[in-house]
């Protein structure tokens, strides 16, 4: 167990979500780091480096879809890091195949900034206890 | 001149028909008939005054020898090999010298095993045929020309009974024209002034029998000289094993008694009559009349024999160019009729518009367009009970059409319901929208003139009926009722070919109907994926909209103007409006997107799911809610609670009542004729709000529709009206408004489609 300040991945091509969803997590953990890709091509091969305590995945990206991302990445590489999806869409189908992909979580993001924000810090809470 | 001769003295209506007239065992006394074993030739028959011409009595088994010049022996046993029924002229002196009357003309033919010369005085009026003195080629050349030169049918009728009363020189030569059901009628007449015209007059089938119809079709021409004369019987060498004498194409072939009496009361005291063949059936007769006893010579009877056949291929034409121009002209008509209902974009009309023009084309009084449950009427047409009855004959019968000029006899039951109509022609043409197209025929009350009442007399007599020949040839008149004119050829054509006009034209029009409905539902689900799409993507910049207000409000935080804090609520409002107004439309799109799931359920089992999301579990305190229970409903769960959802909601949302009331349940279809027919099921959602306008009603079911301002009555997205009228269009039913009773609303609906309603002809 180390003592250093837990790291996010989140794969989000929209500012205003990145920016609403680090002051959310900033607001439980304010020493964070968190690391964005805006676009599967961007993303880090490897998350050896990283070492994410949670990784959250956007489904519709410019040129990749996010779950597919979420199937390669839970057969090419043991990332154990949790992973929650977090998308607009409602589309039941677009969860179970997150789950099934082995997300650990699928949530809608709220369309009111305020229940956003809300969104973002209960699915991250859990896994970002201070010192966890 | 019309009956016809029968052999036996004695007849019954039951052996008329079968008399064998040919077979009479008698000649007309002007002339002699020799009659030779074809094989032997020797004599057989001969007429009983036959020693008045020959000089001696001849004894039977003579031969030909014993009677005739060398050279005319030479001819006979030439034509013997002959074919038989062709009447051979032999002209010059052919009795051997010594015979006292030597016969100017003769002739022979061979018939029924037999060789029969007959021998015939010669010509009382010179060798020419009068009055011009033309020779026959001459004349029949004349006759032809003359046949030519009439274009008309009864142009010709009259050129014919010229040409025969020139050539014959009888009293009276008429044209008679056999009809439906077999009497006749006088088509034409040539007549010596001092007589009266008979032309048009009509006579009874019973007037010529059938057997005598059968002589006529056989041999043309058949002339009595004298009505009067005593007939000479003929002997035969075997009186007792010998068969009649078969004398079918003899000149002189006796007259039967009956058609004796009848001539005779007509005053006739000789007659010609030469047949009209058109395709093997007898067409009609050349009949001449004359009221003294006349005899024809060879040539002459030839020269009307031969007019009858030259006339036969005019008729033909005639009649046949005459049908054609008819059947032409309405062809046109028709072509005409068909090409503008086809260029209308609506059936119905086009049929209503042109009605008179496609009864014309049949000669109708009136024609019905039969669709499924009704009937278009134009013109004269029985009631709506005779159209069904003919209807359902026409689907008895198998060309597709029928038609009768009775249909009285035919409907006897139905006779009020006629309306004076007789005739129909109907066709079936088996679409949904048009069963069949009837025409109509008003009743033809038409006198026919009868040459004397048409009915056989009966004398009794001890062995049942003596048939007795008419008496008075006065003229009758008969009227003719419960019958419209006959349908001809040319108009059972002329249907078959508006059927097969209308059929293609519903085809097409099926077709198009088609096309046009895969258009539509093909532009539907655009729509709605169109809408989908919209509002779904419209959905992400509002979002980013909604979350940079919220970042931006906390950057200015707090805000350093109030006039900057006024900006940012407005913008706050406008996106939340927005929000709302993009969420009704992707609600929207979805009530008309995704498939029905039908199933069976309680109204107050989904209309309390829909309460509760509109107000809370339990039910707000404020809201008094009625729900009608044992009402069963089906439709799709979900849309239904979609729609009562929004209904009840409006219905909450429009309302100032401090108590707020709704009452949700069914109500009798029989009470909203105007949204609904008969047998659907009207749910009404009633509330005690602030009602909707009369004039408005309508307006309120359009999507983003608000009667009210933004910020009033919470600030409804104007999407839910539109939402249940989709949900309910989409179960085919219909919703509509009215006023509740105590100035609240009332929002009615069904959720089928009306039982009693069909889109037929449009």
């Amino acid at each position: 167990m180390n003592n250093s300040p837990p790291t996010v991945f989140v794969l989000e091509d929209s500012d205003l979500d990145f920016e609403l969803q680090t002051l959310a997590i900033r607001e439980l953990v304010p020493e964070a780091r968190i690391v964005r890709a805006s676009d599967c091509c961007n993303a880090p091969k490897s998350f050896e480096e990283i070492q994410p305590s949670l990784i959250v995945i956007d489904v519709d990206l410019p040129s990749c879809n996010g779950l597919a991302f979420l199937e390669k990445m839970r057969k090419s590489q043991s990332v154990s890091a949790p992973v929650v999806v977090f998308s607009t869409s409602t589309d039941a189908s677009n969860e179970s195949r997150a789950l099934s992909a082995g997300a650990d979580q699928y949530c809608v993001k709220p369309v009111a900034a305020a229940a956003y924000l809300q969104a973002v810090r209960s699915f991250a809470s859990p896994y970002l206890a201070v010192g966890g | 001149m019309i009956r016809s001769d029968a052999s036996e003295s004695v007849v019954d209506t039951t052996n008329c028909d079968r008399e064998p007239i040919h077979l009479p065992g008698a000649i007309q006394p002007h002339g002699c008939l020799l009659a030779f074993s074809l094989k032997a030739r020797t004599l057989t028959h001969w007429s009983s005054h036959a020693d008045q011409w020959l000089g001696v009595a001849p004894r039977g088994g003579e031969s030909l020898a014993e009677f005739f010049t060398p050279t005319a022996v030479a001819r006979l046993t030439a034509l013997a090999d002959d074919r038989p029924g062709i009447v051979h002229p032999l002209g010059g002196p052919i009795l051997r010298t010594g015979a006292p009357r030597q016969a100017a003309d003769a002739a022979a033919h061979v018939w029924s095993d037999a060789l029969i010369v007959e021998l015939e005085e010669g010509p009382p009026d010179g060798r020419g045929l009068a009055p011009d003195n033309l020779s026959l080629p001459r004349r029949l050349s004349l006759a032809n020309q003359h046949f030519q030169a009439s274009s008309t049918p009864d142009g010709l009728y009259d050129a014919i009974v010229r040409e025969v009363r020139e050539i014959s020189g009888y009293d009276r030569v008429m044209l008679y024209r056999f009809l439906k059901g077999g009497h006749g009628a006088v088509v034409g007449e040539a007549v010596d002034p001092r007589f009266g015209s008979f032309l048009g007059l009509h006579y009874p089938a019973t007037d010529i029998p059938q057997q005598a119809r059968q002589l006529y079709v056989l041999n043309p021409i058949r002339s009595i000289a004298d009505v009067n004369a005593e007939p000479v019987v003929l002997r035969s060498v075997n009186p007792l094993s010998s068969p009649p004498l078969d004398l079918s194409f003899s000149a002189f072939r006796a007259v039967s008694p009956i058609h004796v009496e009848y001539l005779q009361n007509m005053g006739v005291a000789a007659s010609m009559s030469i047949s009209l063949v058109i395709d093997g059936e007898l067409w009609g007769l050349i009949a001449c009349h004359h009221y003294s006893p006349r005899v024809l010579t060879f040539d002459r009877r030839a020269a009307c024999e031969m007019l009858g056949t030259l006339a036969g291929p005019y008729l033909t034409t005639r009649l046949d160019s005459e049908a054609g121009k008819l059947q032409a002209t309405r062809r046109s008509l028709l072509t005409e009729v068909m090409h503008d209902v086809a260029s209308r974009p609506d059936f119905r009309d086009g049929l209503r518009d042109r009605a008179p023009q496609l009864r014309r084309v049949l000669d109708a009084d009136g024609v019905v367009f039969c669709r499924r449950h009704d009937s278009l009427p134009f013109g004269q047409t029985p009631s709506e009970t005779v159209v069904r009855a003919i209807e359902k004959r026409l689907a008895d019968h198998p060309d597709a059409v029928w038609s009768t000029d009775v249909l009285g006899e035919e409907f006897p039951d139905l006779a009020e319901d006629l309306s004076g109509v007789a005739g129909c022609l109907a066709v079936a043409t088996e679409a949904s929208d048009l069963s069949a197209v009837i025409f109509f025929r008003g009743e033809y009350a038409r006198e026919v003139r009868w040459a004397g009442e048409p009915t056989k007399v009966e004398t009794p007599t001890a062995e049942g009926g003596r048939l007795s020949p008419r008496h008075s040839f006065a003229e009758w008149r008969d009227t003719v009722r419960g019958q419209s004119i006959e349908w001809s050829a040319s108009d059972l054509v002329l249907a078959s070919e508006v059927r097969l006009a209308l059929i293609e034209l519903l085809s097409r029009r099926a077709a198009n109907i088609a096309r046009l409905n895969d258009e539509l539902s093909r532009i539907n689900s655009d729509l709605s994926s169109f809408a989908y799409a919209a509002s779904h993507d419209l959905r992400e910049p509002l979002r980013g909209l909604n979350q940079a207000i919220f970042l931006l409000r906390r950057e200015l935080h707090p805000a350093p103007t109030p006039q900057l804090e006024d900006r940012l609520v407005a913008i706050e409002q406008l996106a939340g409006r927005m929000d709302d107004l993009v969420g009704g439309l992707l609600r929207l799109a979805r009530a008309g997107s995704s498939d029905l799931q039908y199933d069976h359920f309680q109204l107050d089992e989904v209309a309390r799911e829909a309460a509760e999301m509109v107000l809370g579990r339990p039910i707000r305190s404020d809201v008094d809610l009625q729900i009608q229970e044992g009402v069963p409903v089906s439709g799709d769960f979900l849309c239904v609670r979609e729609l009562l959802t929004n209904l009840i909601d409006n219905a909450i949302k429009y309302n100032r009542s401090d108590r707020i009331a709704v009452s949700i349940g069914v109500e009798e279809a029989a009470n909203h004729s105007a949204g609904a027919g008969r047998g659907a099921m009207v749910f009404v959602v009633e509330d005690n709000g602030i009602g909707i306008a009369p004039e408005l009603q309508k307006d309120v079911f359009q999507i983003f529709r608000r009667l009210h301002l933004p910020g009033e009555f919470g600030g409804g997205t104007g999407a839910g009206l539109a939402i249940a009228k989709k949900v309910v269009e989409r179960h085919g039913g219909r919703i509509w408004i009215e006023s509740g009773s105590d100035g609240g609303s009332k929002l009615l609906f069904t959720l089928s489609p009306n039982p009693t309603e069909d889109e037929e002809i449009e």
